[in-house]
C-alpha cells in the first residue's frame, strides 16, 4: 500500500478517544454527535484520479484552512492506495474569514478539499482515506472520519467544488509580486484583494496581518498594493492564496514569493 | 509596585476591550474577507521584558510576575472544557507531570484562565475540579477581563510562555508540535526544549512557533 501523509496529520493512529472527565460547563448542551459528515468522491482520469474530500458541516460550525489563523487546527488527510499508486498534496479551496479579534481561516456548510492520485494504468483500485478535523463554533471539538472508494473508469465531469481551488495567476489577473531586498509588495491592478497568508508566510510576516490598500486616486480601477518586510534571513519560497472579489465574483490564486536569488 | 504595574497593563490593553464583536457571534459569523486589518492583537515580543501581571489565583491569593524574579517563569493559558488543553493534561498528555517535573529545578509555572464570565471553562469552581481532576499541583488565575492575556497576545488553549529570570520573555507559541498527540514530524515538546535551554545556560533555540489550539475565550 502506498500511504501518504498529508499535511499536519503524520501519525499513522487515529485520534485517541478524548477524556470526557470534565463535565461541560452548565451553558453548553453536551451533544456527542459529529458536527461532520465526510465522505469521499473521485473523478478517475486515464492515469489516476482526482479525489474529493466532502464535509458537510453542521450550521453555525467551521472548519479550517491549512492556515487556521489565530486558534484552530488545520483539517489533514492520510491516503491509502493500491501499491504503485502516487498520492499527491492536500489540496485546500480558498477560505473565508471568520471572526474578530481572533481570526479564523476556514470553511462553513460545505468544503471539498482535493487529493490527486496518480496511477499506472487505467486499473482499477480502491483508495482509503482517513481526515482528522477541529470543528469549532463558539466551542470546538476535534473529529475524524475515513471513507473508502473503488476508483474505476476515467470521467471527465468535473467534481462539485473543483471550481473553488485556487488557481495559478495568468497575466489577465492584474497581480505582481515583487521582492526588493525585505521589501514585499503585491499589486493588485482592480477589485477587492485580500491575502491568506499560509503558516510559513504568517510567520515570516511576524504575525501581521498585512491588507491591500488603494493607491491613487484614479476613478474605478485603482490599484490595490500591499507592503510588508520579510525577513533577512530568509531562504525559502513562500506562498500565500490570494482573493480578488470583481463585480460579486470570487477568484482564488496561488501566489509564490520566490526564494531570495530565484530568477 | 506590582499593583501598578498590572493597572499599567490593564490600560495598554483598554483600547482593545470592546472592539471585537461577541465570542459567540464572532466565531460563527461568516465573512467574506476581513476589512483593513492591522496587526494581530497582542505585543508581548520575545527578547523584551514580559508584561508584569497581578491575577487572584482560585483561593483569592494574588499572585504578580514579579514575585518570582530571578526564577524562570512559565506561563500557560488556560480553559480546562477545550479539547486541546483535555488531551494536553490528560492521562497521557503533554503536560500531565510537566510543571511538577520542572518544579524540581526551580521552575515556576503559572496557568491562566482569560475566559470571560458566561464563556467556556469560565468560574473559579469549574477550574478547581479541573486542577483535581488533571492533577495540577500549579496555580490557575483568573483573568476574565482578559486584560492579561491580550497584553501577552494570548490567542489558544494552550499558548506558552517562558519568562526568564530577568523578566524577558524568552519563548512564545505552541506547546509542542502535536496538537492533540498528532506530531508533525519527530515529536518536540517546545516549553521542554526551552527550557533545558534555560538551564544549560543557552539561548532557547526555538523562541517562537505558532500556538495551536481552542481561541482564548475573550469577552467584547
Amino acid at each position: 500500500m502506498t500511504r501518504l501523509l498529508c499535511s499536519a496529520a503524520l501519525a499513522a493512529l487515529l485520534l485517541p478517544p478524548l477524556a470526557h472527565s470534565a463535565p461541560e460547563p452548565a451553558s453548553e448542551t453536551p451533544d456527542d454527535r459529529q458536527k461532520v459528515s465526510f465522505d469521499l468522491v473521485a473523478r478517475a482520469t486515464p492515469t489516476g484520479a482526482r479525489l474529493g474530500l466532502r464535509y458537510r458541516i453542521a450550521p453555525g460550525w467551521h472548519i479550517y484552512w491549512e492556515n487556521p489563523g489565530d486558534s484552530g487546527m488545520a483539517t489533514s488527510a492520510e491516503v491509502e492506495a493500491p501499491d504503485g499508486w502516487s498520492p499527491g498534496d492536500l489540496l485546500y479551496p480558498g477560505p473565508v474569514s471568520f471572526g474578530g479579534e481572533l481570526v479564523s481561516y476556514g470553511y462553513s456548510e460545505e468544503v471539498t478539499l482535493f487529493v490527486d492520485v496518480e496511477r499506472p494504468d487505467a486499473a482499477p483500485g480502491e483508495v482509503t482515506v482517513s481526515s482528522r478535523w477541529l470543528v469549532c463554533r463558539e466551542i470546538c471539538e476535534p473529529e475524524s472520519g475515513e471513507a473508502s472508494l473503488r476508483i474505476g473508469q476515467p470521467s471527465a465531469t468535473p467534481l462539485p467544488g473543483e471550481a473553488a481551488l485556487p488557481r495559478a495567476p495568468a497575466d489577465g489577473d492584474g497581480v505582481t509580486v515583487a521582492v526588493a531586498g525585505h521589501a514585499l509588495t503585491i499589486t493588485v491592478a482592480d477589485g477587492e484583494a485580500t491575502l491568506f497568508p499560509t503558516v510559513d508566510l504568517e510567520l515570516a510576516l511576524g504575525g501581521n496581518r498585512p491588507s491591500f490598500l488603494r493607491e491613487g486616486n484614479a476613478k474605478g480601477g485603482a490599484p490595490s498594493v500591499l507592503r510588508a518586510n520579510l525577513p533577512a534571513d530568509r531562504t525559502a519560497a513562500l506562498r500565500g492564496v490570494l482573493r480578488i472579489e470583481r463585480a460579486g465574483e470570487a477568484t482564488f490564486l496561488d501566489l509564490t514569493i520566490p526564494a531570495p536569488g530565484a530568477p | 509596585m506590582t499593583r501598578l504595574l498590572a493597572a499599567l497593563s490593564l490600560a495598554l490593553a483598554l483600547p482593545l476591550l470592546g472592539c471585537g464583536p461577541q465570542d459567540a457571534v464572532a466565531e460563527s459569523a461568516v465573512k467574506a474577507s476581513p476589512a483593513a486589518t492591522t496587526a494581530a492583537p497582542g505585543s508581548a515580543t520575545v527578547g523584551q521584558p514580559a508584561p508584569a501581571f497581578t491575577l487572584a489565583d482560585l483561593d483569592g491569593n494574588d499572585v504578580s510576575l514579579a514575585d518570582y524574579a530571578g526564577k524562570t517563569v512559565v506561563v500557560e493559558w488556560f480553559n480546562p472544557d477545550c479539547p486541546f488543553v483535555k488531551y494536553a493534561h490528560g492521562p497521557k498528555g503533554p503536560l500531565r507531570g510537566l510543571a511538577d517535573k520542572h518544579a524540581e529545578s526551580g521552575v515556576v509555572w503559572l496557568a491562566v484562565n482569560s475566559g470571560a464570565p458566561g464563556k467556556q471553562g469560565h468560574g473559579v469552581e469549574r477550574n478547581k475540579k479541573a486542577v483535581e481532576g488533571y492533577a495540577m499541583n500549579h496555580p490557575v488565575l483568573i483573568d476574565e477581563s482578559g486584560a492579561v492575556g491580550r497584553a501577552f497576545g494570548a490567542k489558544t488553549t494552550p499558548h506558552m510562555f517562558v519568562v526568564n529570570g530577568e523578566g524577558v520573555l524568552v519563548y512564545a507559541g505552541a506547546l509542542d508540535n502535536a496538537p492533540l498527540g498528532n506530531a508533525k514530524g519527530t515529536f518536540t515538546n517546545h516549553v521542554d526544549a526551552a527550557l533545558a535551554n534555560l538551564a544549560s545556560g543557552s539561548d532557547v533555540e526555538t523562541a517562537t512557533s505558532k500556538p495551536y489550539g481552542c481561541s482564548v475565550k475573550y469577552g467584547s
